[in-house]
């Protein structure tokens, strides 16, 4: 089953084309990343794959049924975002911004109940957040409120989380612990996980299907081993680059070249 | 773990609990003092004087006290409510209907009904609504001109129209008559002198743009939050949006028509309200209603005492607060 096709989206902004015609799939409970150089697109594909922007051409589904078919609601129930850079004009505290997660599943004048405070508080404990729940958003640090997020994403009790550049400005230890909390809920839940990432070293050990993005179009998509050959990447980034394995992972690592080694 | 979150509806309860035994203060010591010193004792014996129709007490509370009083917490709560509504669909705390030149589109229209001499209602309500809907596009237009957003470019669209709104204001007082020219100059400072039984009734278009705006908090609070997160937690961006500006724009024009223009509260309330009671708009919605009430209500006190002759419009009360404090807070996100 899949849980996310696209079938020829193309996607303008005025008259500046982003994305052309691209096809894809997203099978269900797989760890998706799109990698790609500086402007090819990635973040408008999510975007269009989350049904946070609207594509000019081609249809977009969603678990089987197209986006045009689910209400706004009824789409927040199987799919959560987590896009990158947040707004805190209006400081929340944790524990409520987890607890927005709730809002899909809720009518216009409901209210929580004690099994969603329930549902808010076990995300928080699986993101290691629950001891900032009384902070305010703007008194933590990048690191959390990027783990936040993810709880309230997770609280929403989705199907499928998409997530933009969710490592960035994050230091190493950060990193690797949202990437495994972000695995360990494809393989205990079976939620399907789909990305855009700059550090291709990560997405070679976490996903297991790699969509590499170039000017808007698809250069290749494939498991990481197909998709990590260094003829490919130093095409679609245009610099020279290092390509070999891991010895402890086993999987591709890629290293950019420094001038006097050329 | 439960202790994690407090229920809505209890700490809902205790703020509208506080608020409006504040606003019944407010309201008391609005009604009990004036120009005339000796009806403050005669309050205490209210059968008294909201019933005995021979009284003087009776004239001067039910008849010129009173109606005022309830016009500025009508004002007040309507002013300050808009305040708090733009401030979510700008996503900027900044945001008030005055500054945005709103409050100047209603006058402008407005203005240009009384000029005409169309009736107060629905004419004259109607061509302020129009004027500020017009306006309230042009800033839009203005601010969506550029893809490349920019968060003033909103203030600055709106600072704008409000001088534009203040020229073409000059432009049909110069062409006024002068028996107008005292009443309107006035009423552009912001005027509750003009309470009267039937504007009051007024208020009933307005009350259900608080219960509308109330039924929206939730996704309220989601759209502070950033419109692609709003949209991908479930809520439907655009139409709540025009929902919650239509109520906005219509409330606040009525209002405009009714005391002219009183700038600042939307700022003043909704920003020291977060400040006590946090972001969640399911508490800030009522909260400034109440909120904003009494602020007027005891602003319109301030207008009406402070200087011993006459009084002052109230408008000028609310401006030396408020500009003040916005270029505060302006100063502030600079940091």
């Amino acid at each position: 089953m899949t849980a996310v096709s696209a079938a020829n989206i193309s996607l303008s902004y005025g008259n500046y084309q982003i994305l052309h015609s691209l096809t894809l799939s997203i099978q269900k409970k797989s760890f998706f990343i799109i990698v790609g150089p500086n402007g090819a697109g990635k973040s408008t594909l999510l975007k269009a794959l989350s049904g946070s922007e609207k594509v000019t051409t081609g249809t977009l589904s969603l678990f089987d049924k197209p986006h045009s078919q689910y209400t706004r609601q009824a789409f927040a129930r199987l799919a959560a975002l987590v896009p990158q850079g947040f707004t805190d004009n209006f400081p929340f505290k944790v524990a409520d911004t987890v607890l927005m997660g709730r809002s899909p599943h809720l009518s216009l004048l409901g209210r929580e109940q004690k099994e969603d405070y329930h549902i808010a508080c076990r995300a928080m404990e699986e993101t290691d957040t629950i001891h900032l729940a009384d902070r305010s958003l703007n008194e933590i640090s990048g690191g959390e409120k990027q783990r936040v997020i993810i709880a309230r994403a997770i609280c929403q009790q989705p199907q499928i989380i998409f997530l933009d550049e969710p490592t960035a400005a994050l230091d190493l230890a950060h990193q690797i612990q949202i990437m495994d909390l972000l695995d360990s809920l494809r393989r205990k839940k079976g939620i399907t996980v789909c990305m855009v990432s700059h550090d291709i070293n990560l997405a070679a050990m976490y996903a297991d299907t790699l969509l590499l993005l170039k000017s808007g179009r698809i250069a290749t998509s494939g498991p990481p081993d197909q998709v990590l050959t260094a003829t490919l990447l130093e095409e679609s980034y245009g610099c020279r680059l290092q390509v070999d394995d891991n010895p402890l992972t086993g999987t591709k690592r890629v290293s950019p070249i420094p001038a006097r080694f050329r | 773990m439960s202790t994690l979150f407090t229920p809505i509806s209890r700490r809902l309860t205790i703020i509208c609990l506080a608020l409006a035994s504040f606003l019944a203060l407010a309201m008391l010591l609005g009604v009990s003092s004036g120009s005339t010193k000796r009806t403050l004792l005669a309050v205490m014996d209210l059968p008294a004087v909201l019933f005995n129709r021979d009284s003087v007490e009776y004239t001067i509370i039910r008849q010129i006290r009173l109606p005022r009083v309830l016009l500025a917490a009508m004002v007040g709560a309507t002013l300050s409510l808009g305040g708090l509504v733009f401030q979510v669909l700008l996503r900027n705390p900044l945001a008030e209907p005055y500054i945005l030149g709103i409050s100047g589109g209603a006058a402008v229209g407005a203005i240009g009904g009384m000029i005409a001499g169309i009736p107060f209602f629905p004419g004259v309500t109607a061509s302020a609504f129009t004027g500020s809907m017009a306006t309230l596009g042009l800033v839009l237009l203005l601010d969506s001109g550029s893809r490349a957003k920019r968060k003033d470019s909103l203030l600055l669209a709106g600072v704008m129209m409000n001088a534009f709104a203040g020229a073409v204001i000059m432009f049909l007082i110069s062409i006024s008559r002068n028996s107008q020219l005292h009443h309107i100059l006035f009423w552009l400072m912001g005027d509750l002198a003009m309470a009267e039984r039937g504007r009051l009734s007024l208020f009933t278009l307005i009350v259900p743009c608080y219960c509308i705006i109330f039924m929206l908090a939730r996704p309220m609070n989601l759209m502070v939050t950033g419109h692609e997160t709003a949209a991908s937690l479930g809520v439907d961006v655009g139409r709540i949006s025009l929902i919650l500006l239509i109520a906005a724009t219509f409330m606040v024009s009525l209002v405009v028509c009714l005391s002219g223009l009183v700038g600042f509260v939307g700022l003043v309330i909704p920003h020291i309200l977060r400040l006590l009671i946090g972001p969640d708009h399911r508490l800030l919605v009522p909260a400034s209603v109440l909120g904003g009430a009494s602020y007027l209500v005891l602003c319109d006190l301030l207008a009406r005492t402070v200087v011993s002759n006459g009084e002052l419009p109230v408008g000028i009360i609310t401006a030396m607060i408020g500009a003040p404090l916005f270029i505060f807070l302006l100063w502030r996100a600079k940091q």
